[in-house]
């Protein structure tokens, strides 16, 4: 039995400065994160529907007076009350925050975006910054299963230029990020990406899902064939060394480890692989984790070349949006459908 | 929308009295008449997923037999044929030529109602020998010459064969049916019916490749798996009509890759069912577009031998289409 479909929507991308500071990047993920409509214009109210609820750290004394972390409620948490909470973080000043080390090893790097992920959160901990290292402490939540970071980006001051533009989705349970500019992309995602297209406690949590990290990683951009096999850099294949891309699926229950997820399938689209009509195929993507079938992606779906950015209509209504390896030139790309 | 639920049905495998074309044929008749599936539920011919099935002698050998599905909108009918000259049938303009002791595969939409078979299955073009509507031209199944046992499946809109050779290591499969459910009426994207027509083989006196599904494996024979022009009479095919009132078809083949193993299941041990996309192929056996969408209530699962039935707590999931019989491979599972 499927969850629920989720429903995804697209934020008004924001152009950064060129040679963006750590801070520009955060700032525009909490600033999409609070906008009042959404990249169509309707109304968006944080907490309902699809829009997450987004706060920021700017007091943490790794850097006090700049932002070095933004941390994401979807509107959707479970019956179950499995409260999930999404943290992005990064600083031009040197941390030693607690990073994933199995699968593979991540390790910290100054001005990369790095992504993780809590489950049975609580609040974030800076309520007294001289004492609380908010995303530098070992729990940035202070309660639950925090995953550890791993890397969402190369440097940002470096890589995305001419312009770095920062693009973000958010749906129930889930939120994409794009980094792209003509110096290359990267992209990442944290939230209950899988569905288990099962039931039970050796197929799911407790709530019937599963939580994920994918990231393009931080060494190697989104190449502009990443379904295929063993793409550096493919936000969607998974398996990467220390750094690289990952695809991780949360250990289930009250533990904190993560496993390897990978794409059960490879996929070699081109432009014309689309319908007689012109219309896109949107096409499921399956995953393998510890050997097991562990599920599809939920209404993420590889589909005919397109570029990252791009919404797709058809008959006036809009079918989904796409995120691929650059913001301007066609290649593969995953669709988000609405 | 989805087009209608098919449900995969199977009939008990029938030993070939000898590899002949005549006998496989008349295999293929002996079990289109069966009263029973082979989970001993009955099986009335023109209903449910049962097709009906009839032969066409020539001085008391069988050389086609011609099938017809229960759910038939467009007056469907499809037919096996072949004999051990060397006629010359309509093939398929540019894919394959008839070779002597093979399997010939072809499909005829508009075909009148009831349809019917008047003319002789090696009648010249343009004349179909369902006697009306658009005749597709054959395509070449297995080799005949093959002796072994006779899988044979079906559903409301669909047939698959399978003969496993004696010994159990190699097989050959042909089909036909609505196979692609295209979730889309746009103009193009289907026929007028909302369905797909198409008929499928693993090749002319080819065998199901063990390696059918894997990356970098495109000239791989293979089930659902097809390409233009290349290397006449030698390949897998999966033919799909053009739609409307012609007689033309494309090549298609799987959009992904996909190689399983045996314990490839869902944590709780439960099979996996993982959708299998269909797209234009190549002459360079890439794929291309367009895209077609996905087969009906057949999907991509762990690795398997062929002929095992999938059942969970007693009740039947589902039936295996794998290419050995001795061993675990990539395989298909068609849906109960």
């Amino acid at each position: 039995m499927a969850l629920a479909a989720l429903n995804w929507r697209m934020l008004a991308p924001i152009v950064l400065p060129a040679s963006p500071t750590m801070a520009n990047v955060l700032d525009a993920i909490y600033t999409m994160g609070n906008a009042s409509t959404y990249g169509d214009g309707t109304g968006r109210t944080p907490g309902t529907d699809s829009a997450w609820s987004w706060g920021r750290d700017t007091t943490n004394t790794n850097n006090v007076g700049v932002t070095t972390a933004c941390f994401g409620t979807p509107p959707l948490n479970p019956p179950s009350g499995l409260a999930i909470k999404a943290l992005f973080a990064g600083s031009v000043n040197a941390a030693t925050p607690t990073m994933v080390t199995s699968p593979s090893v991540d390790t910290w790097s100054v001005n990369t975006l790095l992504m993780g992920l809590c489950k049975n959160a609580g609040a974030y901990n800076n309520a007294n910054p001289a004492a609380n290292l908010g995303w530098r402490d070992a729990n940035p939540f202070t309660t639950g299963q925090f995953t550890g970071f791993v890397r969402a980006s190369l440097n940002v001051t470096t890589q995305y230029t001419l312009p770095p533009v920062a693009y973000m989705w958010e749906s129930q349970e889930a939120v994409i990020v794009m980094l792209s500019g003509n110096g290359g992309t990267s992209v990442c995602g944290v939230g209950a990406l899988l569905d288990p297209m099962a039931t039970g406690a050796l197929n799911a949590e407790a709530d019937g899902r599963l939580y994920c990290l994918m990231t393009s990683g931080g060494t190697s951009l989104v190449p502009s064939t990443f379904l295929g096999v063993t793409a550096a850099g493919s936000p969607t294949q998974g398996g990467g060394a220390g750094n690289a891309q990952h695809f991780y699926v949360c250990s289930l229950g009250n533990v904190t480890g993560v496993r390897n997820g990978l794409q059960s399938a490879f996929y070699y689209p081109t432009a014309s692989m689309v319908y007689p009509s012109g219309e896109r195929p949107l096409e499921a993507i399956p995953y393998t984790c510890n050997s097991a079938y562990s599920g599809q992606l939920r209404q993420v779906l590889w589909s005919a070349y397109g570029i990252g950015g791009q919404e797709y209509r058809y008959g006036g209504s809009t079918v989904g949006y796409a995120v691929g390896s650059s913001n301007y030139s066609a290649g593969e790309i995953i669709v988000l459908t609405r | 929308m989805p087009l209608p639920t098919q449900n995969w049905r199977a009939v008990t495998p029938v030993a070939l009295a000898s590899g002949t074309t005549a006998s496989t044929l008349d295999t293929l008749y002996t079990i289109g008449q069966a009263a029973t599936y082979s989970d001993g539920s009955g099986r009335t011919p023109g209903s449910g997923s049962a097709w009906t099935w009839n032969r066409q002698q020539i001085a008391g050998t069988t050389e086609a037999c011609w099938g017809v599905p229960p759910t038939n909108t467009l007056q469907m009918g499809y037919v096996v044929a072949g004999n051990a000259a060397s006629p010359t049938p309509q093939m398929m303009p540019g894919i394959d030529n008839y070779s002597a002791n093979g399997l010939a595969i072809a499909m005829n939409k508009n075909s009148g109602s009831p349809v019917s078979f008047p003319n002789a299955w090696t009648i010249g073009s343009p004349t179909s020998p369902f006697g009306a509507g658009q005749f597709s031209g054959y395509i070449m199944g297995g080799a005949a010459t093959t002796n072994g046992t006779m899988y044979y499946w079906e559903c409301q809109e669909g047939f698959i064969v399978q003969v496993v050779a004696t010994g159990g290591a190699s097989s050959y499969v042909f089909g036909g049916g609505a196979f692609v459910d295209p979730y889309s009426t746009s103009t193009g994207n289907c026929e007028s019916d909302g369905r797909l027509y198409s008929v499928m083989s693993t090749g002319s006196g080819r065998t199901w490749a063990t390696t059918w599904s894997a990356s970098g494996l495109d000239n791989s024979y293979g089930v659902f798996k097809g390409r233009d022009l290349a290397s006449k009479g030698l390949n897998s095919r999966f033919a799909i009509f053009n739609v409307g009132s012609v007689t033309t078809c494309r090549q298609a083949m799987m959009a992904q890759y996909i190689t399983t193993a045996t314990s490839y299941l869902t944590p709780s041990g439960d099979i996996p069912y993982l959708p299998y996309s269909v797209t234009a192929s190549a002459s360079t056996n890439a794929q291309t577009g367009p895209f077609f969408g996905e087969l009906r209530n057949i999907y991509f699962t762990r690795a398997a031998a062929a002929g095992q039935v999938v059942s969970n707590g007693g009740v039947v999931q589902g039936y295996i289409l794998s290419p050995q019989a001795t061993a675990s491979n990539t395989s298909l599972v068609l849906k109960y």
